[in-house]
């Protein structure tokens, strides 16, 4: 019997050494053995170990938390994979000015442009030496061809909103662009900065763009690196472009690694298995104290904020009607009271809040535009500070005062009571929540703070029936006018608008309209207008803004040539890979 | 024995049955989803590209209708009988809510379905084997592609961890049952109470941190010192481990044994700790019944008491608890392989709840129900064949 066993077992074991056995194959490493790599070597060739020359070789390893999805330029919808996407494709129009977000033809296939009188027509001359990587060169054919093919029904592209406002297209000739829109909205200039896709490997009437086996695979495209495999839920590796518009770059190429779990991530890049990490505030400190790691901060382009509903939660109602008149708002019976809520925005440390909950990455934020958005933001404008007297002060003359001696203050019978709510999971804004209860009380306000499940909370907050609610807004762009919808009574909707705490100011919007569609869309034309917005959303208080969001990334310090800037296409870190160089390269 | 096995039989479909409808009902009551903060991110989406997305994921119908084809593929249109069309007028979703009343602007009629949810985009019914796209994790994939990638890891750390934890833990049980109370029970005993009493994700991360990240940050000083592979499965490019060992070279036996060390040792060392003290209780309690005192009068050498008498009778418990073990062979270890980055079942499992992606998630609960009753059965009928005194009628 035990003889039996054994062999159960001994089959067992050979079984499952088969399974391991078949493996799938291999993925051709990249290798330094490039055709061209006699003339990249520098003339000091001997010593490898000289800092500062730039040598080929080396290969980019880098632990991502989601596998890519589809790699065209107008079908990939997730940051996954449009981190990929560019590095593939990295030809757009027009381009963001790497320091200041500004539209630019720095870096993009624009050379010039101009605007006719009425600000409808932009008429762009395309400038020469931008290639795909099979040597054909980009002209205004593709722009053409890719714009169309968003707007094509035979196209699934998660980025048909760029036709909101364009009336056409056209290309009178390779280097030229003319695009007249039927509206003027100078936010929506950027969305000419699309990366480009190949004209000359896609069908001429698109109906080959949404099977294509280019979207998975590319073969052409744009970007410093070439894609070479993808082991779907693995690895993805891209080599070197040989035939750059900028230069080939020096390393090899760049391997994808999917790693769902954070703490993984860190563990690889502290045992230098990958080579750059996005860091969370609490692994900052962890990855301070390696010496082999430097670490990169920017402001970034979101904040955490405090939302306070100006309606009434027991009767929600719509900004404007079906004709666009404006609704006279049921106002909210406590946070109607502008001195409450400038009295909530004084009773905040927020000094403390950044320190000690947000462990230092955040920074003091006066209103809704972002420092990072250099040309429209107000560096004037004083947020508010934390002076818990002057926030007594502020309740004591609107009539707020505790009668009764129960540490929470009434006016004509109603205490000052509110709830306040974030999403369960996310820590900060626990905590948070947690500060912000304790602070009120010290200025006789009572909150009933609650975490609730996400999906919960954006009900509530679509619904307008919430007192106040902790979340953030990531992403706004290099634009202003982004965030239009949050503050504009058109898009207070019961239900699915942006502008859920019910604001309306009408000179904040006037404003908000003509900073967006100033003629020629001169960004000193439209400063002013936003300045002005800002004062007054400050002065409003619809949203009590608690930090400015600061990101981080650590990258090994064998790389050299890495010159992060914050307002890069996709990421800070990826837009100039074609000058990184390893330092120390062996051989 | 035969009508025992047709009822059983057919009590399992109705259990499944159950369970896909438990699970399907709560997964389209619980807030959240694959929707849930895109507009947040969006900012420029209108009521209208909200609605088109809402329909991508079939949200647009109600969830008895999105059951039913999630299940048998059914109702894909309206029915036609003998060129007669019927139903073709029956609402089965809301495209586009009314969000102020909260009634709906637009409805989705049967006669549509072909249309809006053509049967190339749509699940032809987990009966068929096919169960759906995955919605978040890998977009567009079959949700079944996605388990087939991710079975070979999990069944190689799995069945690695369960045969070595066996071959381990069952000795360590009987010897610590025989010489109960002696220094080495005591100190099995120790070991496997840390063992089940520590989390598998600190042990996982205690070990990543003694084996990959400490070996890296004083490689100066001791470049002798073996370093392992933090996570993963494979590597993709050669690496070193010590100073004085070869370069390993990706997806050789080598470099496979490295990256599966770790996590395999957690497992082993968690499952050990079970099974031995399973194995103890259940042989203890034997070693005590009147058969085994009778084969000591006979005059039988005490191998033969332990091994022949006691060991076998003692092993029928266990074969229930080693059968139940078959659908977590499947589902794999979540937080271990989490941690490890291993890429099997269990970390995908964990990837899909996090991000919303319901297909891929009801699969897995799905597939799991279906081993887990199967595996019930098994290990019922194999109770009939190791104790002869079990009889099913």
């Amino acid at each position: 019997m035990s003889r039996k066993t054994f062999q159960i077992f001994a089959l067992v074991v050979i079984f499952s050494m088969l399974f391991t056995a078949c493996a799938q194959p291999l993925p051709v490493a990249p290798s330094a053995a490039a055709p061209a790599a006699a003339d990249a070597a520098p003339a000091d060739s001997g010593s490898a170990a000289a800092t500062g020359t730039a040598q080929r070789g080396g290969v980019w390893t880098r632990a991502t938390s989601s596998d890519a999805g589809n790699l065209n330029p107008i079908l990939s919808d997730n940051t996954a994979s449009s981190d990929v996407m560019y590095l593939l494709y990295d030809v757009g129009l027009v381009g963001g000015d790497l320091e200041t977000g500004a539209l630019t033809c720095d870096g993009a296939l624009c050379d010039t442009w101009e605007v006719s009188d009425d600000g409808l027509v932009y008429t762009f001359a395309l400038k020469d030496g931008f290639n795909w990587n099979d040597g054909t060169p980009v002209t205004a054919a593709d722009f053409v061809y890719t714009y169309s093919a968003i707007n094509s029904d035979l196209v699934e592209s998660p980025r048909k909103y760029v036709w909101d406002s364009i009336e056409s297209i056209a290309a009178p000739d390779a280097k030229t662009v003319v695009v007249t829109y039927n509206n003027l909205r100078c936010d929506a200039l950027y969305d000419l900065g699309n990366p480009l896709m190949p004209a000359h490997i896609f069908a001429a009437d698109f109906s080959d763009i949404q099977e294509s086996p280019e979207n998975f695979a590319p073969t052409v495209g744009s970007g410093p690196f070439n894609f070479q495999s993808w082991q779907r839920d693995d690895n993805l590796i891209v080599v070197r472009n040989e035939n750059y518009y900028l230069g080939a770059p020096n390393m090899d190429g760049m391997i994808y690694r999917v790693v769902p779990d954070a703490g993984t991530r860190l563990a690889m890049l502290q045992s230098k298995e990958s080579d750059i990490l996005r860091v969370q505030p609490n692994q900052i400190a962890t990855v301070d104290q390696n010496p082999d790691l430097t670490r990169y901060t920017w402001e970034d382009d979101g904040y955490t904020y405090i939302g306070l509903n100006l309606g009434n939660p027991a009767n929600p109602q719509n900004g404007r009607d079906e004709n666009g008149e404006v609704i006279a708002q049921d106002p909210h019976p406590i946070l109607g009271d502008k001195a409450v809520r400038q009295a909530i925005a004084t009773a905040l440390d927020y000094d403390s809040i950044i320190n000690d909950i947000f462990l230092g990455q955040g920074f003091r934020q006066s209103s809704n535009v972002m420092p990072a958005v250099s040309w429209a933001y107000d560096d004037t404008l004083a947020p508010y500070n934390f002076d818990v007297d002057a926030a007594n002060a502020l309740l004591d003359a609107a009539g707020w005062v505790d009668s009764n001696g129960d540490g929470v203050r009434e006016k004509d019978g109603v205490d000052l009571s509110l709830s306040l709510i974030t999403n369960a999971g996310n820590t900060t804004r626990v905590d948070l929540g947690t500060y912000v209860q304790d602070a009120l009380s010290n200025i006789g306000i009572q909150v009933d703070f609650q975490a609730v499940e996400f999906g919960t909370m954006l009900d509530q907050m679509d619904a307008q029936t919430f007192d106040m609610y902790i979340i953030g807004w990531t992403g706004l762009g290099p634009d202003p006018a982004t965030d239009y919808p949050f503050f504009h009574s058109g898009d207070d909707v019961v239900g699915s608008g942006f502008n859920n705490v019910s604001y309306f100011n009408a000179d904040v919007e006037q404003a908000m309209d003509e900073g967006r569609s100033v003629a020629g869309c001169a960004l000193e034309d439209r400063a002013p207008f936003y300045k002005q917005v800002q004062a007054q959303i400050k002065e409003d208080v619809p949203y009590i803004f608690i930090t400015g969001s600061q990101s981080n990334v650590a990258y090994n310090n064998k790389w050299e040539g890495l010159d992060p800037k914050p307002w890069a296409a996709s990421e800070p870190v990826y837009w100039n890979t074609h000058e990184w160089f390893m330092k120390d390269l062996a051989q | 024995m035969t009508g025992y096995l047709i009822r059983r039989v057919i009590q399992m479909v109705f259990v499944v049955l159950a369970v896909a409808v438990a699970t399907y009902f709560l997964f389209s009551i619980a807030p959240g989803g694959p929707l849930t903060g895109l507009r947040q991110s969006q900012q420029r989406l209108k009521d209208t590209d909200v609605a088109r997305i809402r329909a991508q994921y079939e949200l647009d119908l109600y969830w008895p209708v999105r059951f039913s084809r999630w299940l048998a593929g059914f109702p894909s249109g309206p029915i036609v009988i003998a060129g007669n069309t019927y139903f073709a007028e029956v609402p089965v979703g809301c495209y586009l809510p009314d969000a102020e009343t909260g009634g709906c602007k637009d409805y989705v009629y049967l006669e549509e379905m072909p249309k809006l949810h053509p049967p190339i985009k749509s699940s032809q019914g987990v009966l068929r084997g096919d169960f759906g796209l995955s919605s978040v994790v890998s977009i567009g994939r079959p949700a079944m592609d996605l388990f087939r990638s991710r079975i070979g890891p999990t069944l190689e750390l799995m069945v690695s961890a369960l045969l070595l934890s066996l071959l381990i833990g069952i000795p360590i049980g009987i010897f610590s049952a025989v010489r109960q109370y002696s220094k080495f029970d005591y100190l099995a005993t120790t070991i496997s109470f840390i063992g089940s009493a520590m989390p598998t994700f600190f042990f996982g991360l205690i070990m990543i941190l003694l084996f990959s990240i400490v070996p890296v940050l004083i490689s100066e000083q001791a470049p002798w010192l073996i370093r392992l592979p933090p996570g993963l499965r494979t590597a993709i490019r050669p690496y070193e481990i010590a100073s004085w060992l070869p370069t390993i070279q990706p997806k050789t036996p080598a470099d496979r044994f490295l990256h599966i060390l770790m996590p395999l040792f957690v497992l082993t060392f968690f499952n050990t700790a079970q099974w031995s003290r399973f194995v103890r209780s259940s042989m203890l309690e034997v070693l005590r019944q009147d058969y085994v005192r009778t084969a000591r009068a006979k005059g039988l050498v005490e191998r033969a008491v332990i091994v022949k008498h006691a060991l076998r009778n003692a092993l029928i418990p266990f074969v229930t608890i080693l059968v139940l073990q078959i659908p977590s062979l499947f589902a794999g270890a979540t937080i271990t392989e989490t941690v490890f980055a291993w890429p099997g079942i269990g970390s995908l499992y964990v990837d899909a709840l996090n991000r919303s992606d319901w297909p891929v998630a009801l699969a897995f609960i799905f597939i799991t129900a279906v081993l887990t009753v199967f595996a019930t059965l098994l290990g019922d009928i194999l109770y009939t064949v190791v104790d002869p005194r079990i009889r099913y009628s």
